[in-house]
């Protein structure tokens, strides 16, 4: 490819004994966004580091190699190499809270950058500065550049990132999961910028991720990596939509998608008294200089037995909070828990405790790192009154086995296990005490997509047989989907919609979930581009405007915001009422946003 | 359904002997501690006892030479080792298990948290040395008063190791978790908790071990610590600096013996220190 | 600033009233007391009786701890019998001797730990990184006592460059009154400089291993600039903590340094007030030596709170 840009040629990286990165080979031309997509441990992050020859002093490049322009950039020397990085290739990583000095002012970290590559006085550097930020997209920049990196959210802070790494108007620009760890709704606009970015100033963009969502939206050609290899490689269409490869189609598949038909999941018990109720809860923290943080706002709902009810929300939504709530690991302020009709304190009678179990997010940080695996699901057992050694290890192997683990292992430590297995043996500590009620705090978000669905078809088949009622908690509309039988969207502490998880998806109430729905990202490189920048603006800060009116009214696409004549959203909040049977909305005008809509709009 | 587990290959033990300045130090240490523990079988005379030979240089007979009252220097510094050994041992292990104690029942109960952390930063008001000289002026000079001294700078500094190492971890996910499975407080507090809290405090005790031998140093140093006739290596160096002029070589057994056991432990607390968060990152 | 200055300092003089009682009652608590002290050991009863009232000692102990406090704050201190001289005077020559001992050794202190530190991080070759780390792991290690002896035995005995005891004050003799400054001064910085050297040299390294960090040699930044501008903001702030802890040892060990210097400051009247069972000096001294401590530790609270401002905020995030 002649006019490539940027040329990787049968690139091979060792750490150690170790080959993470094996003969890979692509192209990216100017003007393009390339992707590469590979679970963890599939070398695609080694090669951006490799590209600006800022792989770890334990790795090295042992063949192939990087051309710019036809150049080897092994050759370059030290000053060259300063050119290169930054002046010619330009990175963005995926955090953007760790990869910004917390000492300096924003304005000071684009000053470092084009200092490096010479541009301008001191005035001229503070002009071109102030027009980068405005290219990202960044309000009010002048004031901008006085701030610290804490003082901007999430989203802003990677288009922080963005800015730097274009400072020195690099060739290329590679972003490594630059929109993992924000939230869907903010990602779709760093995507649209990247995007933005390639097509105005002719950039070669090369996008890393583990997320065919973010690929299909974003890229025209994608190399799927795999253990250090590419798999395939080709256009985005070509490769999502009529995948060769085996490994691309199992993960194409595991990939839980809005438009599949819903699982049939086996009927709940309609008759009973529900099993759980959630009756106007609040969780309220005290900052350290007396501001109130509400973190849970008024929240009420109630789950049958053998119901599984999804919680979706993004960060700051209060999904986790409500799900320690009802666990028992934390009081709420305000509002009452009902199990069978008895009521939940967090001083609960080990009969409660043992009914109500939870699920961790980090299969890593809740196991104790020292303790065999044995002993740790020996513990409940012990509090629970199975006091005879014998009864203890049969249980323990009976429960490594109902999560597909062999019983050997119980003399392991976390630290031998994998991700995906570590969450297997949580989720049978959680079931050690034979619990009604199962609560899973995001179970599934720190895992790899292929290890994801293995392990939402154990919590479903485990459901089956065990007869579990269920709390499933999500940041993943596509996710919840599949498991649930209604789902709950919160939004900012308070409950948006609540019903049934197909009429809900298929039909959204509240211009939140259709939101939501819109920024979930979908494999399918067909779907409709979607109207990115115009859908939301801002990003949810945990703390919104309190009081009288809609948590989301400063944000809403049919809100006060683009209509003059909806100043109701913000005089007044809307009550959570029944629209249909069975379906709950909060919002004065639920129902007058669908997606279609949205789409002219743009 | 069954999935084997396939090990992760186990990460290798990031040993605190690795570098080779920390099997220095420990080296050191032991070697010190031997000659502490066995002070009264190696020295060749009795470190009290007086001769006509004063101030002489070493010799065959006296291999670190005699001190202005013709004691023998070799045998008196080996009494020191013990004195400091003997003294820092008994301090940093009172200390370290009162420090675990009054953290242990913080973490429990907030009262006792007030309380502890109130006594405490009281005692840390005072600079370790101010601490020992004011120790030194109510119970008088001594090895109990060194001891005093030594479990009151370190008995604090312990607690808030050891504490800081239980409120960190206790709304980690694991602990949370133990509790929620129906595992009693206490339980949780001192098989999920401790153990992990007591690592750092590993490393804690030994540098207050070097702490304690500076400290003893010190005070028998200016006179209100370990008084003569009684040896301790403080008080050795303080009588060989009065002669430096005449005989220097006088000063090179205390000297090199303080400074051997002090570099000893904190080389070794480094070391250890260095070990921990290394495995700490890893986990 | 002056809010979280305010919000400090009630907890600090709680601190400061707890230690002054412990300071107080245990002077009270000690055996040979300053009457015998001053009366000798075969004084008869009456004497003895005489003196006590005429300290004081007779009346209830809070009304002694009152008096004391009220000496203490009006500025009326009492008289060592034993010295017999005011203790106001004998503080305050102790004190002027202190305090420029302790200067000039955090100043050297300062020094000697930005240097140490900086090339125990920073320096290119592996074999200077080692070597200042172990000039700082050694003067760490190495109390002052043995090192003093060390620099007495160097540059008093073997090349006598420099005076061994004594003090002349530098305002009247500059010329001489530094170099009966530069050993003792030089044996009271060389374990605080380890302590603060150490502590940059590992807040850089930390530094240099924060994604931050990658992010700016990600951009091109050149070596030097990504040490001074982006790693070192970070890596001050706990050196900084650090230091006022550090300072406060500095005071406290003067009194050692001050022993083996023959320098005539507050840690040597407190030593032989000690050996002199002068509790109403003890007392006085120890006090000065905590609220100094204290003082030393709410301005370096405050110093760290200025640069880093996210601690107003309060978020630490």
């Amino acid at each position: 490819m002649s006019d490539a840009v940027l040329e990787v040629r049968d690139l091979r990286i060792e750490f150690g004994a170790r080959t993470a990165v094996d003969g890979v080979d692509f192209a990216v031309r100017p003007g393009e966004v390339l992707g590469i997509i590979g679970e963890s441990g599939s070398g695609k992050s080694s090669v951006a580091l490799a590209a600006l020859r800022m792989l770890p002093a334990t790795g090295r490049v042992t063949g192939g190699a990087v051309l710019l322009r036809g150049t080897d950039i092994a050759a370059l020397s030290e000053n060259e190499l300063r050119d290169l990085r930054g002046g010619e290739i330009g990175l963005v990583f995926q955090d953007p809270m760790s990869s910004l000095n917390p000492m300096l002012s924003i304005g000071r970290h684009l000053d470092e950058a084009l200092r490096a590559h010479g541009k301008g006085s001191a005035a001229e550097r503070r002009t071109r500065a102030t027009e980068l930020l405005e290219l990202v997209g960044i309000p009010d920049p002048e004031r901008r550049l006085r701030e610290r990196p804490h003082r901007l959210s999430g989203g802003q802070r990677q288009r922080v990132m963005i800015a730097l790494a274009l400072a020195a108007e690099p060739a290329v620009l590679f972003a490594d999961e630059p929109t993992t760890a924000l939230d869907a709704t903010t990602a779709v606009g760093v995507l649209a910028l990247l995007k933005r970015v390639a097509r105005e100033l002719d950039t070669a963009v090369v996008l890393i991720t583990h997320d065919i969502g973010v690929v299909a939206a974003t890229c025209e050609r994608v190399v799927v990596m795999r253990t250090g290899r590419v798999v395939e490689h080709g256009a985005v269409e070509d490769v999502l939509l009529r995948p060769q490869h085996p490994y691309t189609q199992g993960l194409l598949a595991a990939v839980p998608r809005l438009d599949t038909p819903l699982p049939k999941l086996s009927g709940m018990d309609r008759s009973t008294e529900p099993l759980l109720e959630v009756s106007g809860l609040s969780k309220t923290y005290r900052g350290r200089h007396g501001q109130r943080f509400t973190v849970l706002d008024d929240v009420s709902l109630s789950v049958r037995p053998g119901e599984t009810l999804g919680i979706v929300g993004e960060s700051g939504s209060g999904k986790s909070t409500l799900a320690r709530a009802v666990a028992g690991a934390h009081a709420a302020t305000a509002g009452a828990l009902r199990f069978r009709g008895e009521e939940l304190t967090t001083k609960r009678s080990a009969e409660l405790r043992r009914a109500i179990q939870l699920v961790f997010q980090d299969p890593y940080a809740s196991l104790h790192p020292r303790m065999r695996i044995g002993t740790a699901l020996e513990e409940p057992l012990r509090a629970h009154g199975l006091r005879d050694r014998r009864a203890r290890a049969d249980r323990v192997v009976e429960l490594l086995r109902e999560v597909g683990l062999d019983p050997e292992v119980s003399r392991r430590r976390p630290a031998e296990f994998s991700g995906g297995q570590r969450q297997r043996i949580g989720i049978a500590r959680a079931l050690a005490t034979e619990p009604d009620l199962l609560i899973c705090d995001e179970p599934v978000s720190s895992l790899d997509v292929s290890v994801q669905a293995r392990i939402l078809d154990l919590l479903v088949e485990l459901r089956e047989r065990l007869g579990l009622t269920m709390l499933f908690i999500s940041h993943d509309l596509a996710v919840v989907r599949q498991v649930s039988h209604r789902i709950a969207v919160l939004y900012s502490g308070s409950l948006m919609e609540l019903g049934p998880a197909g009429a809900l998806t298929a039909r959204p109430l509240h211009p939140y979930t259709v939101t939501l729905l819109s920024a979930a990202p979908s494999p399918d490189p067909s779907a409709d581009r979607r109207p990115e920048e115009l859908l939301l603006r801002g990003e949810a800060n945990g703390q919104p405007a309190r009081g009288t009116g809609c948590p989301f009214a400063n944000r809403c696409p049919i809100g006060p915001v683009v209509r003059d004549d909806r100043g109701i959203c913000r005089d007044r909040r809307p009550e959570l009422s029944e629209h249909e049977p069975g379906r709950f909305a909060a919002c004065h005008f639920a129902g007058s946003l669908t997606r279609p809509m949205i789409e002219e709009s743009a | 359904m069954t999935v084997v587990a396939v090990a992760v290959p186990a990460q290798r033990r990031t040993g605190v002997l690795r570098s080779a300045r920390a099997r220095v130090a420990l080296g050191v240490v032991v070697v010190l501690g031997l000659a502490g523990a066995f002070a009264g079988l190696l020295s060749p005379e009795d470190p009290r006892a007086q001769t006509a030979r004063l101030l002489t240089g070493p010799s065959g007979a006296h291999w670190l030479g005699t001190d202005e009252l013709g004691r023998d220097l070799l045998s008196r510094v080996l009494h020191g080792i013990q004195v400091d050994l003997v003294v820092g041992v008994a301090g940093v292990a009172v200390a370290g298990l009162l420090g675990v104690l009054a953290a242990v029942l913080s973490a429990r109960w907030a009262a006792a948290d007030v309380v502890a952390q109130r006594v405490f930063d009281v005692l840390l008001a005072f600079p370790s040395l101010i601490l020992a000289v004011a120790v030194a002026a109510v119970l008088g000079t001594g090895m109990v008063s060194i001891t005093v001294a030594i479990v009151l700078s370190q008995a604090p500094i312990c607690c808030r190791v050891v504490r800081a190492g239980l409120l960190a971890q206790r709304d980690r996910d694991y602990a949370v978790a133990a509790r929620l499975s129906g595992v009693g407080p206490w339980r949780v507090l001192l098989r999920h908790l401790l153990p992990t809290a007591l690592d750092a405090l590993v490393v804690q005790l030994v540098l207050s071990l070097s702490t304690a031998v500076f400290l003893e140093g010190g005070m028998s140093f200016v006179g209100i610590g370990v008084r003569p006739p009684d040896p301790s290596l403080g008080n050795i160096l303080q009588e060989s600096v009065q002669y430096l002029t005449v005989r220097p070589s006088f000063v090179v057994g205390p000297l090199v013996a303080i400074t051997a056991l002090v570099l000893g432990f904190t080389v070794l607390g480094d070391a250890l220190n260095n070990a921990a968060r290394r495995g700490g990152s890893q986990a | 600033m002056l809010r979280y200055a305010l919000r400090r300092t009630p907890s600090m003089l709680l601190t400061l009233f707890l230690a002054s009682v412990a300071i107080f009652g245990l002077t009270r608590l000690v055996p040979g007391s300053t009457v015998t002290a001053i009366a000798g050991s075969n004084a008869t009863p009456a004497t003895i009786q005489a003196i006590t009232r005429d300290l004081g000692l007779d009346r209830p102990l809070p009304e002694q701890y009152w008096r004391w406090l009220h000496g203490l704050l009006t500025g009326d201190l009492q008289r060592s019998a034993v010295l017999d001289q005011p203790i106001g005077q004998l503080i305050a020559r102790g004190l002027g001797a202190t305090v420029e001992l302790t200067v000039a050794a955090a100043v050297l202190a300062a020094l000697l730990a930005f240097a140490l530190g900086v090339l125990g991080a920073t320096s290119r070759r592996a074999f200077v990184r080692g070597a200042a780390r172990s000039v700082m792991t050694f003067a760490l290690a190495v109390p002052p006592y043995v090192s003093g002896t060390a620099l007495i035995v160097v540059f008093g005995v073997l090349l006598p460059v420099f005076p061994v005891g004594g003090r002349i004050s530098p305002l009247q003799d500059p010329e001489l009154g530094w170099q009966y400054l530069v050993l003792p001064a030089l044996c009271l910085a060389l374990p605080v400089s380890a302590v603060l050297g150490r502590f940059l040299a590992d807040g850089l390294d930390q530094a240099f291993t924060e994604d931050f960090t990658r992010t700016a040699t990600a951009l091109g930044v050149r070596r030097a600039r990504l040490i001074t501008v982006h790693a070192l903001p970070n890596a001050l702030p706990p050196v900084l903590t650090v230091a006022g802890i550090q300072l406060g040892n500095l005071l406290a060990g003067s009194a050692i340094v001050e022993a083996l210097f023959a320098w005539p400051g507050v840690g040597q009247l407190l030593i032989q007030a000690i050996t002199n069972h002068d509790y109403l000096l003890v007392q006085d001294l120890l006090l000065i030596a905590v609220t100094a401590f204290l003082v030393l530790q709410l301005l370096t609270d405050l110093g760290q709170a200025g640069l880093d401002q996210r601690t107003r905020l309060g978020g630490r995030s």
